[in-house]
């Protein structure tokens, strides 16, 4: 359950993440293109008025032109200013406010003005351009904001209604085939459980001292392997139903509930001569049982796996916690703080990791107990757990 | 010493320059009664700008074609004969006196 939503998760981010990105690029160029059209429509709007002050002014300059110059008096309008370039540009004469002139286009806005360009039929006074600038009020740019902000809003709201019933469309098969293979691992693990406790009962009412050593021996090894089965199907079971499991809380001893988990232990410890050392002091929990034993089980099983043959595990209780320490190849202080960062990231990343620290992990958050590792390479590894009384 | 020589020469050459237009081109115009002012702004509703007057004029009065005379056709023209670097100098001198540039009010 938790790695098929991690990754339905992901792949439905990717998803959104993908379609907010299209969507707003979209938004962008529609906004883009809109202002350019009301940009041009308020440019064509001026085009009417901006032609007749052109030919006012090119009036004008022709009757300049035909005195010789000797009416050397250049026309001025309160509703517009203007220039008069030559052929090379050249200012001839000029009463616009902004500086450069752009002669490529005929009609343009630049700074806070409209410029609007004419050449007239003859060259009066050498002028080739007539240039009329107009302020412009900016009204409309106020006008095709307000547009763009509420259609844009429309538009998005209607893509985030699209957004959600494509992204229910995108995972229904995901979620499909993560329910059947949830559903298909439940079903399985539990029908593991029966047997596997089968074998289990059936070992233990063996009488041993009875038994040739050899298939003591043997018996032995079954019992081992019968009960990693058992810890792996609890440990599944627990990651599968966690969610639903609720937790009843009782006071534990947890003197009396680690000699249990020892006990069940001793024969895979024995297996690899491992001695286990209980030293107890008083201790309490407030804590469901069967979770704090999947915990202790993780623990006990690590420390019985990276353990040396013929080493020992210390298992030490205390007021408000316990610690077990094994003699093995030990976690280099480098990766000791990443386990813990790994510890954290589980919960976002898919997998990977062992799920017995997983396991341990949840079921310390869920009681609010803290995880400390102490190593030395090569020499041991301590997992302390404490808690707040 | 080399200095001094110099600048009277360049002196000498603006001055005679200045000369040149009023001493040789206006009196025979005004002789012939054809105004230097109007050819100007005929020119200037024509090329526009000074780079264009001046090449247009130059090549008018170096190579005279009656389909590009400015003028009112009077059937045969008048040729003028001056060098290109002295038509040059005459044609800056004539462009600064009539230029529109700086005139307007
Ligand atoms: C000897 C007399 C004479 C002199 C000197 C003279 N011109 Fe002219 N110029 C004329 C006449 C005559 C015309 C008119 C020609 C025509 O009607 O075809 C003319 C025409 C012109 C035109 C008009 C050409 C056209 O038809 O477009 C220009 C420009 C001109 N002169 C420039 C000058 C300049 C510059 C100088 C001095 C460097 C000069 N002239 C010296 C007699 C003169």
């Amino acid at each position: 359950m938790a790695t098929s939503s991690l990754s339905e998760k992901k792949s439905l981010y990717n998803f959104l993440g993908l379609y907010i990105f299209l969507t707003l690029i979209i938004l962008l160029l529609a906004s883009l293109m809109y202002y350019r059209f009301q940009k041009e429509l308020m440019l064509s709007s001026h085009l009417p008025a901006l032609q007749n002050d052109a030919k006012e002014v090119i009036h004008r300059i022709r009757q300049m032109h035909e005195s010789l110059l000797e009416d050397n008096y250049y026309p001025r309008y309160s509703s517009f200013k203007s220039a008069i370039y030559d052929a090379d540009y050249v200012k001839i004469f000029s009463l616009l406010k902004g500086e450069s002139v752009d002669f490529h286009n005929v009609l343009y806005k630049r700074g806070r003005f409209i410029y609007f360009i004419k050449e007239p039929e003859r060259y009066y006074l050498g002028t080739k351009y007539v240039v009329i600038e107009v302020p412009d009020d900016e009204r409309w740019i106020s006008t095709t904001i307000k547009n763009i902000l509420f259609f844009g809003s429309i538009f998005l709201l209607f893509m985030a209604f699209l957004g959600y019933y494509l992204a229910k469309l995108f995972l229904r098969p995901m979620k499909n085939s993560f329910t059947l293979l949830n559903d298909f691992i439940k079903d399985t693990t539990h029908e593991l459980n029966t047997p596997v406790s089968t074998i289990l009962t059936n070992i233990e009412t063996i009488d041993k001292s009875k038994l040739d050593p050899k298939v003591a021996k043997k018996l032995g090894r079954i019992e081992i392997a019968a009960r990693t089965i058992s810890t792996i199907y609890k440990d599944l079971a627990y990651l599968l139903l966690h969610e639903k499991l609720p937790s009843t809380i009782e006071r534990i001893d947890m003197n009396e509930l680690l000699a249990q988990r020892i006990e069940y232990f001793k024969t895979l410890a024995q297996s690899k001569r491992i001695h286990i050392r209980f030293s107890k002091s008083p201790c309490y929990l407030q804590a469901d049982r069967q979770k704090m034993t999947r915990l202790i089980d993780n623990l006990l099983s690590n420390a019985i796996k990276y353990n040396k043959v013929g080493g020992t595990i210390r298992v030490v209780t205390f007021r408000n916690g316990f610690f077990i320490e094994d003699t093995g190849v030990g976690i280099p202080k480098s990766k000791q703080q990443e386990i813990f960062e790994r510890y954290k990231r589980l919960q976002s990343s898919e997998g990977g990791f062992g799920i017995g620290l997983n396991i341990v992990y949840l079921i310390a958050q869920e009681f609010g107990i803290h995880i400390a590792i102490d190593s030395k390479p090569n020499q041991f590894t301590r997992i302390t757990i404490t808690w707040d009384e | 010493m080399g200095r001094i020589t110099l600048i009277t020469l360049f002196c000498y050459l603006t001055l005679f320059a200045a000369d040149l237009f009023d001493k040789k081109c206006v009196p025979c115009h005004q002789k012939r009664g054809v105004g230097l002012k109007p050819i100007f702004f005929n020119y200037l509703l024509y090329h526009s700008s000074e780079r264009r007057v001046k090449r247009a004029m130059k090549e008018f009065l170096l190579h005279p074609d009656p389909k590009k005379s400015l003028l009112p056709k009077k059937g045969k023209i008048y040729r003028h004969h001056f060098d290109p670097k002295t038509l040059d100098k005459a044609l800056d001198i004539y462009w600064d006196r009539y230029k529109v540039i700086g005139k307007i009010k």
